[in-house]
């Protein structure tokens, strides 16, 4: 039985370095299990809220492809991509985060790389985007061990 | 409103039991929703311009007054002698439909008054054409075309010629010559209403896309290119073209195709959809004239 101890990290780097970027105004905030096994089903959640004490307000991509997941080994080499190869619209979008609203944003991995193999069992790292004009608002890391299947 | 008009909705008052001294009726000019505001000078793609002019920002909004998201005009064109301009698809309240024509998605430049005109063609994809293969069903161009509002001044032939790298505009314009194809190498140009000019090279052509399910399940779109330029949230619906084969001509260009994606955003990998595929009668917009008229076009 695999602790269902979830690894919590916070945070949002600015690939945008405008000094009004939107980045600047939220927090995102991605959960993920500790460890899981090869086959599981892994459930990713990413959360964002305000971190102006106002409303937040965002241009970008429009609600079906607002957020991202992508999950990278050690090597810093990225295996997965939620929407790997889907191809993202260029529309954008305008939309708000309330002061005291979270909008959590949820998908499951399913343990297998962008070429639809099983990844290697080891140590990865995940992270949350969302897609803003610009560039993406990013999370910090959170580690998620990968065992052998039983 | 004349005098009878005012009797009209007095005798309807009457009828319903409302006073007629609770009502006050007021004569005023009726708002003119063709134009920008006046002594609006834009300096950005995004600002509000007439005539409507190609890489210029464009919002879309549902007939029932929902905001769309923003995009950008494409080029404008006649279609079977009406005025209109072209854009994505996606920027239209329904993908590859034609939203209930004649209260179909509207748009507008800038602020909301400023309204532009209605989506009037956007075909369904259809099975069988071209190499679609049987459980999909294909379009050739992730483009709709906009009927433009009587009145509506359209700059045809004429597309906004930003800096690089940014949306500032400074008045300064690309003048239409023709339409032509992509090639493997083949360099290409993008305006977007967020980045302004952008450049790259044709890395692939008459790619077939499965487009996101979320938006049209089981779509696929047909034959696009994918080019080296840089796009970004709000380029959707801009004109990807090339210059002549003249090096020294900056003026005049070849329309090539309708930027619409990439395989992130924002990224320096863009595909567009090809301008003349955008045309095949019955399955995409039909024939366009995308020239100038003979008279030249292309001022304020």
């Amino acid at each position: 039985m695999l602790a269902l101890v979830w690894l919590v990290s916070c945070g949002t780097s600015a690939e945008d370095t405008s000094p009004t970027s939107m980045t600047d105004a939220i927090d995102l905030l991605v959960e993920a299990p500790q460890q899981a096994r090869i086959g599981d089903p892994v459930i990713l959640r990413l959360t964002v809220e305000s971190k102006l004490g106002t409303t937040a307000e965002l241009r970008g991509a429009n609600p079906a492809q607002r957020y991202f997941f992508t999950i990278v080994d050690s090597g810093e080499q990225e295996v997965w991509r939620s929407r790997f190869g889907e191809p993202i619209l260029r529309i954008e979008d305008m939309w708000t985060v309330a002061p005291a609203q979270k909008v959590v944003y949820e998908e499951t991995w399913n343990t297998k790389g962008n070429d639809g193999r099983p990844v290697p069992p080891g140590v990865y790292s995940v992270r949350g985007f969302v897609g803003l004009t610009g560039g993406p608002a990013t999370s910090d890391p959170v580690e998620i061990t990968i065992r052998p299947s039983q | 409103m004349d005098d009878g008009t005012q009797e009209q909705i007095e005798r309807r008052l009457t009828q319903v039991g409302i006073p007629l001294d609770a009502v006050e009726f007021r004569l005023e000019p009726k708002p003119d929703l063709r134009s920008c505001p006046p002594n609006q000078d834009p300096d950005e793609l995004t600002d509000c311009y007439r005539p409507v002019t190609g890489g210029f920002e464009i919002q879309g909004e549902t007939a029932y007054g929902a905001p769309l998201g923003r995009c950008t005009v494409g080029f404008l064109a006649k279609r079977n002698g009406i005025q209109g301009m072209v854009t994505a698809s996606h920027c239209t309240e329904h993908i590859f439909n034609l939203d209930n024509w004649p209260t179909s998605s509207e748009f507008h430049q800038d602020e909301i008054e400023n309204r532009v005109g209605v989506e009037a063609v956007d075909p369904p994809p259809q099975p069988y054409i071209g190499n679609c293969p049987g459980s999909y069903v294909c379009r050739f161009a992730d483009a709709a075309w906009i009927q433009l509002d009587s009145g509506v001044a359209a700059n045809q032939g004429w597309i906004a010629r930003p800096e690089y790298g940014s949306p500032e505009w400074n008045y300064n314009l690309f003048r239409v010559s023709g339409v032509i194809g992509s090639y493997v190498g083949k360099e290409v140009f993008m305006v977007g209403k967020k980045t302004g000019l952008s450049q790259g090279f044709v890395d692939q052509t008459n790619v077939d896309m499965p487009y996101p399910t979320q938006y049209y399940p089981n779509a696929l779109l047909l034959d696009q290119h994918i080019a080296g330029f840089y796009g970004d949230y709000g380029d959707s619906g801009g004109p990807v073209f090339s210059f002549t084969e003249n090096p020294t001509d900056l003026l005049n260009i070849y329309l090539v195709g309708i930027h619409w994606g990439g395989p992130v955003t924002p990224g320096s990998v863009s595909y567009y959809s090809d301008v003349q595929y955008a045309q095949f009668q019955n399955w995409d917009l039909g024939p366009l004239d995308v020239l100038p008229p003979p008279s030249g076009g292309g001022g304020r």
